[in-house]
């Protein structure tokens, strides 16, 4: 510790003054007493109560000494003069890698035109400085130059062209995503605890009005005013008030007022027009005879008046229709608002007061198209989010057969009721067969009662009341049926005997029966759910086989848990292959699978097969994602119809960050990184501090003492 | 030293009382104190049967007549007791307002006035150190007493008393003859307590009479104060005390004189002794008049 003003310490003489004070001060008053026999008495009374009498007696002396030290102390100014860091010139440099940075003019993308600028600065900022670091900033910021010294400038240059090289043009370094700026300034810290001297630039295209002090935005060179983006920020599907559907697309251009047009192709659709007019297209799908070659589409060209910054949203096809004064509506087709619908003869372009009226669909496609042209793709500075698709209209279709020997209502209601709760994932067609069914070609094979001579093997296969003999290979041994009690008035619950999935949400004493039947199978079933120590709902994922053996006619009728089990069940083995259909660049998701395998193929490159599931797919491109699964079905069947294999396709779109096509934006505030530059006087702050602190104690304990001898 | 309270008309008040003493005591021949042992008063006591050797004078011959059987008439004996009072006369007694000196004395001479009054002996013993001087000898009768009052009046407070050597060394402590009063405050280092095992052991009647000032039941001083002691060599000897006297400082005093008070209280209680508290702020008649006479040892 050194002390700025040496000189200061002389104030510690006035302790000499204060202690000469005590020495001369007025003695003790005598006082003539008979006897001081008592007193000295009272002092072992007294003792014994105020055993820290001795400290009160000098704590006063001890708080006037700390108030002198302190005063000497703030003249003197102390500090550690080792705590001081050496300022070491050093820069950080932050490339912003985010899907703005895409948007390109003759010069190349602005991520090329920031490396560019760095590469020609590099030289200039070692001259200044002693270490280098960059940092790459996308969704998952990361350090690509740490703490490079003059030495490795080369290193460096074949870093920075490292990043330009790119496939396709697109360049793998700069992302379809967001910057993730505070994990970037959080990497900045790490080597600002080292030098907290350290300067830092981000270049970036945009603009701070108000950053932090510590960091230099610089977007000079980097933007183009010229540049500008018209842009599809997000899309929505509804229906209307006639029930038909209708695509919304959030539309915005930045950059400059723009006009275009907005092109979109429905597939696959089922519509009406004009009057009794009705249109059913469809893309290929499927396989052997599900394959409809018919390729045709509705194409709707749409204009409207001038973007700009401003978002509209444009809802198609009802902003093709104006409405009159009587309320009606009428479709006034001009030179760029044309509906082109598929006829048998060829093509049909509405006309005056004919409406287009959707009732389904598989697919939309929508692009932004130049307005002076006819088919041109639009020529702004950042095209990724000219185009957009709207899926999920048409589900993969599931074959569903139920085979009773008796016909049972509240059965074949909650076998209805799933099809309903499954509709918002599969197409679920249902077919209700008495007697004996097929054992293939389905995808859900329900027995209720009755069984298969041998289990179908190429979909889930649910026994209700297995009561007949099992199916050969099965694995399995009936029982008769069981009555739980002596008289036929006795029932009795279930008893949980697993963690299963499919048990999620289940009661098993709400199961109250009054017969079942004792199931006993061998090690590929796994029991969940046992009545009376005999087992009664079991579950073998191999063969994808459910068993509940009771009879529904002797068990509680109303029983909500049953339905649930059934659909736990369906979903566990049919899951939705991807959450939703739209997603944006950066979000990563779950992809599932009815099979053992699914291809994945993204929007750029080949595809990829994965056979582990849930199987976690990072969404790092925009466009359009095809997951497609096979399941093959058995040869044996005599139905005409069978089909070996089926193909269930899943579509799903992603697309740029709305927050990114903005790519004129301006952000109000940026947060920089926390740091602390050690202050010299911070020591002596600290000092004070702490005989302050002391000095507070030792007056509230002297005032607690004399309070206490007041007592 | 004049004492205020020896005058005629306290002495004259002094007339209509006595002392009471325990009957168990021997004592002399000639006084008025009734005994436990059997004597030639006029006061019936008991009868018992006549045995030979027995004055057949003293037989009751009307139980004779009716019992046919001889039986003594018996009756209560009177005896003549030693009354010595130890005066403690430290400087520690001078002190106080009004002293404590002038207070101890009169209770002396209230005391020694009863005993001869009663035709009891009577002894003044002057302790100095551990001495006990009787300068007045043994005083009998009224005309004795009033002589040695006036040596009373000249006795000099001074230096310290060590009660227990001064008793215990007196060389007519009696055995039991009589009623020994000890005059002190009692604020003492000395074994005072081996005092009075000493006059039990020779079965004396044994009371103790602290005298007190108001100072040293309430004291009124605070702050730094350099307390010296009135029987302190010089200012320097470890008899004085350096205190800060505080609130909290006068309670610890008051509960050590409280402790003190009932220690001694009860070592007297344990021995058979009396023991009276009196400050000398307070009338002498309050004394003389209400606590020795509650107690019963006047009467």
């Amino acid at each position: 510790m050194k002390l700025l003003l040496p000189l200061g310490l002389l104030g510690l003489l006035s302790i000499i003054v204060l202690i000469i004070i005590y020495i001369i001060k007025p003695n003790y008053q005598q006082k003539f007493i008979s006897s001081t026999y008592v007193w000295k008495l009272s002092l072992a009374y007294r003792k014994k109560k105020v055993p820290i009498s001795k400290l009160r007696n000098i704590l006063l002396i001890i708080c006037q000494v700390l108030l002198l030290t302190s005063c000497a102390m703030m003249l003197a100014g102390p500090y550690l003069a080792e705590e001081q860091t050496a300022e070491i010139p050093e820069q950080i440099v932050l490339i912003d890698a985010s899907a703005s940075m895409q948007t390109v003019n003759s010069d190349g993308t602005r991520f090329q035109r920031a490396v560019d600028k760095l590469n020609n600065s590099l030289d200039d900022i070692f001259a200044q400085n002693t270490y280098f670091s960059l940092i790459i900033v996308d969704n998952d910021p990361r350090y690509l130059v740490r703490r490079a010294n003059v030495s490795q400038v080369e290193d460096i240059r074949l870093t920075l062209s490292e990043m330009m090289d790119g496939k396709d043009g697109i360049n793998p370094i700069c992302t379809f995503g967001t910057p993730n700026i505070t994990g970037a300034m959080t990497l900045c810290e790490e080597i600002l605890v080292e030098n907290p001297y350290a300067k830092i630039s981000f270049y970036t295209d945009t603009e701070y009005i108000d950053s932090d002090e510590k960091v230099t935005v610089v977007t000079d060179g980097i933007i183009d005013h010229e540049e500008w983006n018209a842009a599809i920020l997000d899309g929505r599907v509804s229906t209307n008030e006639y029930n038909t559907y209708r695509f919304e697309l959030d539309v915005a251009s930045y950059g400059k007022s723009a006009d275009f047009k907005i092109v979109m192709r429905i597939k696959g659709a089922r519509a009406k027009y004009g009057e009794d007019n009705y249109v059913e297209s469809y893309i290929e799908s499927g396989s052997g005879n599900d394959i409809v070659s018919e390729q045709s589409e509705i194409e709707i060209e749409f204009n409207t008046s001038t973007f700009d910054s401003d978002m509209k949203t444009v809802r198609l096809p009802d902003d093709l229709y104006i409405t009159n004064e009587d309320g009606t509506h009428q479709f006034v087709p001009g030179s760029y608002n044309n509906v082109t619908v598929p006829t048998e003869d060829g093509v049909h372009v509405l006309e005056n007061d004919e409406f287009i009226e959707i009732f389904s669909y598989e697919s939309v496609e929508v692009d932004l198209r130049d307005y002076t042209g006819s088919g041109n793709s639009l020529n702004d500075s950042f095209a990724s989010d000219n185009s957009f698709c709207f899926y999920g209209g048409k589900r993969n279709q599931l074959r569903v057969e139920y085979c009773t020997s008796l016909d049972n209502p509240f059965a074949k209601g909650m076998i209805q009721s799933l099809q309903s709760i499954l509709s918002t994932k599969w197409d679920y067609t249902l077919e209700t067969k008495e007697g004996g069914g097929a054992t293939s070609g389905y995808d859900i094979y329900i027995f209720e009662h009755i069984l298969p001579q041998i289990l179908p093997t190429d979909g889930l296969v649910v026994l209700l009341d297995p009561a007949s003999t099992a199916p050969a290979g099965s694995g399995l041994t009936l029982e008769e049926r069981i009555v739980p009690g002596p008289s036929s008035s006795n029932y009795a619950t279930f008893d949980l005997e697993s963690d299963h999935e499919v048990l999620l949400n289940i009661k098993p004493s709400s199961f109250i029966v009054s017969k079942y039947v004792s199931v006993i199978a061998d090690q590929n079933y796994e029991v969940l759910m046992k009545c009376n120590s005999d087992a009664v709902a079991l579950l073998n994922e191999v063969n994808k086989v459910f068993i509940l053996s009771y009879n529904v006619h002797f068990a509680q009728s109303i029983n909500v848990y049953f339905p649930i089990l059934l659909s736990n069940v369906f979903n566990y083995f049919y899951p939705q292959t991807v959450p939703d259909y739209l997603f944006d660049v950066g979000e990563t998701i779950d992809v599932r699978s009815i099979t053992d395998k699914v291809t994945l193929q993204p929007p750029v490159g080949e595809g990829t097969t994965v056979d582990v599931f849930p199987h976690s797919l990072s969404l790092d491109m925009p466009g359009n994602y095809v997951v497609t699964q096979s399941v093959t079905y058995s040869t044996d069947n005599e139905d005409e119809n069978a089909t070996n294999v089926r193909i269930f396709r899943t579509d799903f779109f992603v697309k740029v960050p709305s927050a990114e096509s903005e790519i004129d934006a301006t952000v109000y505030t940026l947060v920089g990184p926390h740091y602390e530059i050690p202050d010299p006087e911070d020591f002596m702050h600290k000092l004070l501090l702490y005989f302050a602190i002391a000095l507070v104690v030792l007056i509230v304990a002297e005032w607690w003492l004399q309070y206490q001898s007041q007592l | 030293m004049k004492v205020s309270y020896l005058n005629d008309e306290f002495f004259g008040r002094l007339e209509t009382l006595a002392l009471n003493l325990r009957t168990n005591l021997a004592g002399f021949f000639g006084g008025k104190h009734l005994v436990k042992t059997y004597g030639q008063t006029v006061e019936f006591a008991d009868y018992r049967e006549y045995m030979l050797g027995d004055d057949i004078r003293r037989i009751d011959w009307n139980l004779y007549s009716r019992f046919e059987k001889y039986f003594l008439k018996l009756f209560t004996d009177e005896r003549q007791m030693h009354v010595q009072i130890f005066l403690d006369c430290s400087a520690s007694m001078e002190m106080g307002n009004p002293k404590k000196a002038e207070f101890a004395i009169a209770v002396a001479a209230a005391l020694g006035f009863l005993a001869v009054h009663n035709m009891d002996k009577v002894s003044f013993n002057l302790m100095h150190k551990d001495k006990a001087i009787n300068n007045t000898g043994t005083i009998v009768g009224k005309n004795a007493f009033f002589r040695a009052i006036g040596e009373l009046e000249n006795i000099e407070f001074k230096d310290d008393t060590d009660i227990a050597s001064a008793i215990t060394n007196s060389p007519n402590t009696g055995t039991n003859d009589g009623l020994t009063v000890i005059i002190s405050d009692f604020f003492t280092e000395s074994a005072w307590k081996k005092a009075v095992d000493y006059l039990s052991y020779k079965k004396r009647q044994v009371m103790l009479v602290q005298v007190l000032s108001p100072e040293e039941i309430e004291p009124a001083y605070s702050g730094r104060v350099h307390l010296v002691d009135s029987e302190s060599d010089d200012i320097s000897d470890p008899k004085n005390l350096k205190i800060r006297i505080t609130r909290s400082m006068q309670i610890a005093y008051e509960e050590a004189f409280k402790d003190l008070e009932e220690d001694i209280r009860s070592f007297c209680v344990s021995r058979g002794a009396e023991f009276f508290s009196v400050s000398c702020d307070k009338p002498f008649e309050k004394t003389l008049f209400g606590d020795l006479l509650k107690a019963g040892i006047v009467g």
